[in-house]
Order: C-alpha cells, then structure tokens, then sequence
C-alpha cells in the first residue's frame, strides 16, 4: 500500500513536541519524523532547547522564597485600645470643657471696633518707626531676610536629602564591595543596646539600630562614615538570599520633617527622609516599594 | 486583610516560585552589565511588584481564569515596562559567541537574540510548562500567534546556538584564560 505524504508544518511539529492537539494525527506524525531526518533533528534540537531551560533555571524553584516574597508570613500586630474598656490607660485626655470650645458668632459692632482699633494702633506703631528711627525698617528686613536664608525651606530639605542619598550609596557600594573581607558572618549586633547608645554619641542624633527580622534581614556591619555636622552611621543588613541593604543614619541643619524620596543612583536604590535633626536614607539594590516595606517594618 | 484576600493568599504564595524562575530566566542578559547576583535581585523585584499589585487590587482581579495566570500577565507587563524606560526592547543583536565555554551562558546569550516577544513564548511553555491555550491567555493573544511565535523562537534559539558550536569548533585552538 503505498503511503500518502503528509504536508506537515512547524506547527505541527511544535505540536507534537509540546503534547498539544494538532490536525495531523499523532501517529502520521511520528511517521513523518521517523522518514524525516531534518525534522527529526529540529524535533530533537527543539527538546533539548527545553531541557536546557530547565537546568540553567529549574533549579529557582527548589529554592527557599525569601521572606519579603512571602505574603502569608506573620506579621507583628500592633496592641490596640478599645474604646471604652480602660480609659485610664489613655493618655491622652481632654480636659477643656467641650461648652468653652464653642465660638460665639460675632455681632457686625464688635467687628467693626476691631478693625478701627487694628488700623489705629497699626498708624500709630509706623509712625512713631518713622521720627525716632527711619533705619530701623531696614535692620527689620534684614532679620527677616537672614531669616529666610537660615531656615530649613523645601528646597533646603530636597538638597539635604539628595546629598544623603548620594552618600548612602556610595558607601552601601563600597561596604557591600568590603564587606566579605570585613567580617565572615553575623555578629548579633543588633541586640547589644552599647551599639544605640555608642553611635548616638558619636552621630550627635538619636541612633536606633531598627529590628529587620520580620524582614528576614540580619545586621552584619557597621561602619562609619563621614558626614557634614560629623560622622553618620552606616549599618549594613543581610538576607538569607544575599541581599544587601544599608541605613544611613547622619545629623543635619535644621530639624524639619521631610516624607521619604525614592532616587535610583547607578543601580543602586536610595529611599532617603528626614526627621528632626537626623537624616536617614535606605539603601539597596531595589525598588521603592522594597524599600518602603523596609522602612515600615524598622518602625521609622 | 479581607476575606478575599486570605482565600486568595495561598494561591498567590504557591505561584511565587515559579514567578521567580520566570523572572530570572526573562531578566537573564548576558554582558558586563548584568551578573547573576543583580539578576537574582532584580527578578525578585520584579516578583515583589507582580505580587504587591496583586494584593493592592485583588477587587480587579478575573477570579473566571487561575491567579497564576493573572500573576504572569502582570509580571510580563511590568517587564516590558522597565524594557521600554531602560530602552532595551530590541534584542540583542551584538551578542558575541565568546561565552561558548559555558553552555548556561550560551544559552543565555541565546536567549538574549529572540525578541521579547519571542522569548516570553518560549519560556511560558518550555520553563512553566504551559499550554499553548494559557499562554494565549497571559499575553491576550491568539493561539495562533502564540504557535507562530514559539516556531520562531525555536528556530531562532537553534540557529543562535548552532552558531556558537560552529563558532567553537572554527577556533577550537582558543582557550579561556583568565
């Protein structure tokens, strides 16, 4: 009997590699390739392609999940104070009468002597400014000035925090690069309270070395940096997988509070904020919202 | 933490690994740019963003198909965002056959010709063993495409190492020194 040929295409093939439905039954298919020498060779190369696959990256999958992939792992619950319950234990207590916080609507005749006397005594305040001291004007604007100049602004604040950001990087870069030579494991430095207490003195703020361990992340190094108001802290955290991520702990001008910015510098992740006079930038080779995790999880 | 959300969570956390081997095996370049360590961090950036959306908008999600598959789509998307803002969306064309002493690597370098498309394809059904039905059903394509898709990246992986070997054996007097 003589064989019909089949006209079978890559597709085909692809089929049949995959174990998926085809047109062509799979026993002409095997017929075909068996006849076949040059699809018999792309069906091989075509399973040894996926056998590849699955030796240079099947093995992710027996790994363990680190913990900030884990989304069932417990987390640490924050006591609450029920309403009611005990109101001792409330700190926070009112005890203005709620009567005396209500403002009476003001008649058109109390408003209106208000505004006399106002313009009044504004005239009479200028105008003795004027015959006894006509400089005096200008030393007050030059108070306000100095004022505005040595006050924390916004954009003060931005600069800080991009500064900070810088060196954090760069000191994560270079600790990261040292740290295998500096020390070959974990020191448990994070529950010796000497550590907080030896570092505010040297950093001038309050140093609070965070607890990363719902995070998985261990303390391995501390090092210290130079800063502009003194020497910052520079603490450097591990994850069972490898990762690295450090905390910048430095004093700054003014004692504002900023919210966290997130800055990418070559590759390397800054989440940088201020609060009071201390300036704190996370570092690591990841994404904001890691960062932030982070930064929420060392209770900041 | 809704009702939702606790039935949803073992589903997601079973899905995290394989989201993992995925991710490193798309994100996997080769050049003095990228090492496995970066990659490592990388995918399981990638991972954490995927699974993150997924809880913050687990409202939006289609329970009519398996999480996984939602996961995959967003994971993929995401990707391809970073691609386009990196400008990496074009495959590499200058891949040079020197990592032909490591069959990893060459398959790396491989992987790294097919386009994005291509090679999204290839490792949903030959990594996560996927059918050809899902995969249409992560990328929102036909299954049409996706076989045509798949046909190209094969051929293409093949001729990519097919090269390299011919490559290797042209030189076989060259040695890695380091």
């Amino acid at each position: 009997m003589k064989r019909v040929r089949l006209t079978i295409t890559d597709a085909d093939l692809a089929a049949y590699v995959d174990d998926e439905a085809s047109l062509v039954p799979r026993a002409d298919l095997d017929t075909h390739i068996e006849d076949t020498p040059e699809d018999r060779t792309k069906v091989e190369i075509w399973l040894q392609q996926r056998e590849l696959l699955q030796l240079a990256f099947g093995r992710t999958i027996d790994e363990p999940v680190p913990l900030a992939l884990s989304v069932t792992h417990p987390k640490p619950v924050r006591p609450e104070i029920q309403i009611g319950e005990d109101r001792d234990a409330d700190p926070v207590k009112c005890v203005t009468p709620l009567r005396n916080k209500e403002t009476k609507p003001a008649s058109p005749s109390s408003v209106a002597q208000s505004v006399m006397s106002g313009v009044f005594l504004t005239g009479l305040v200028l105008g003795l400014i004027f015959v006894f001291k006509p400089t005096l004007l200008g030393d007050l604007s030059a108070i306000f000035h100095r004022f505005e100049l040595s006050g924390p602004t916004s954009q003060n604040l931005d600069e800080i925090s991009l500064q900070l950001a810088r060196r954090a990087s760069e000191a994560h870069r270079t600790f990261v690069a040292a740290r295998s030579l500096a020390v070959t494991g974990s020191l448990n430095l994070a529950d010796d309270p000497s550590l907080s207490l030896a570092l505010t003195r040297l950093v001038g703020v309050a140093v609070r070395v965070p607890d990363f361990k719902t995070e998985g992340l261990q303390l391995v190094a501390v090092r210290v940096t130079p800063g502009d108001l003194g020497p910052s802290a520079f603490l450097l955290f591990q994850s069972p997988m490898g990762e690295d991520f450090g905390l910048l702990i430095s004093r700054i001008v003014g004692s504002e509070t900023s919210y966290p910015v997130y800055r990418d510098d070559r590759g390397t992740g800054t989440l940088a904020w201020t609060n009071g006079q201390g300036g704190y930038v996370l570092t690591g080779q990841s994404g904001s919202s890691r960062l932030t995790a982070l930064r929420k999880a060392g209770g900041f | 933490m809704s009702l939702r959300s606790t039935t949803l969570l073992p589903e997601i956390e079973q899905a995290v690994p394989a989201l993992r081997r995925f991710a490193r095996a798309l994100i996997a370049r080769t050049g003095a740019t990228q090492n496995p360590a970066t990659n490592q961090v990388l995918a399981d950036d990638l991972v954490h963003e995927t699974v993150l959306l997924a809880l913050r908008s687990e409202r939006s999600l289609d329970l009519s198909r398996p999480i996984r598959l939602s996961l995959f789509s967003s994971l993929i998307g995401f990707h391809a965002v970073h691609l386009k803002q990196a400008g990496f969306i074009q495959p590499n064309a200058h891949v040079a056959s020197d990592f032909t002493h490591n069959v990893e690597q060459g398959l790396i370098a491989a992987l790294d010709r097919l386009t994005f498309e291509d090679r999204v394809v290839l490792l949903l059904i030959n990594l996560e063993q996927m059918s050809y039905d899902e995969v249409a059903d992560v990328l929102h394509i036909t299954r049409a495409l996706v076989i045509q898709r798949l046909v190209r990246a094969r051929n293409q992986l093949a001729r990519s190492m097919t090269g390299q070997q011919a490559a290797s054996s042209l030189h076989p007097h060259l040695r890695l020194v380091k």
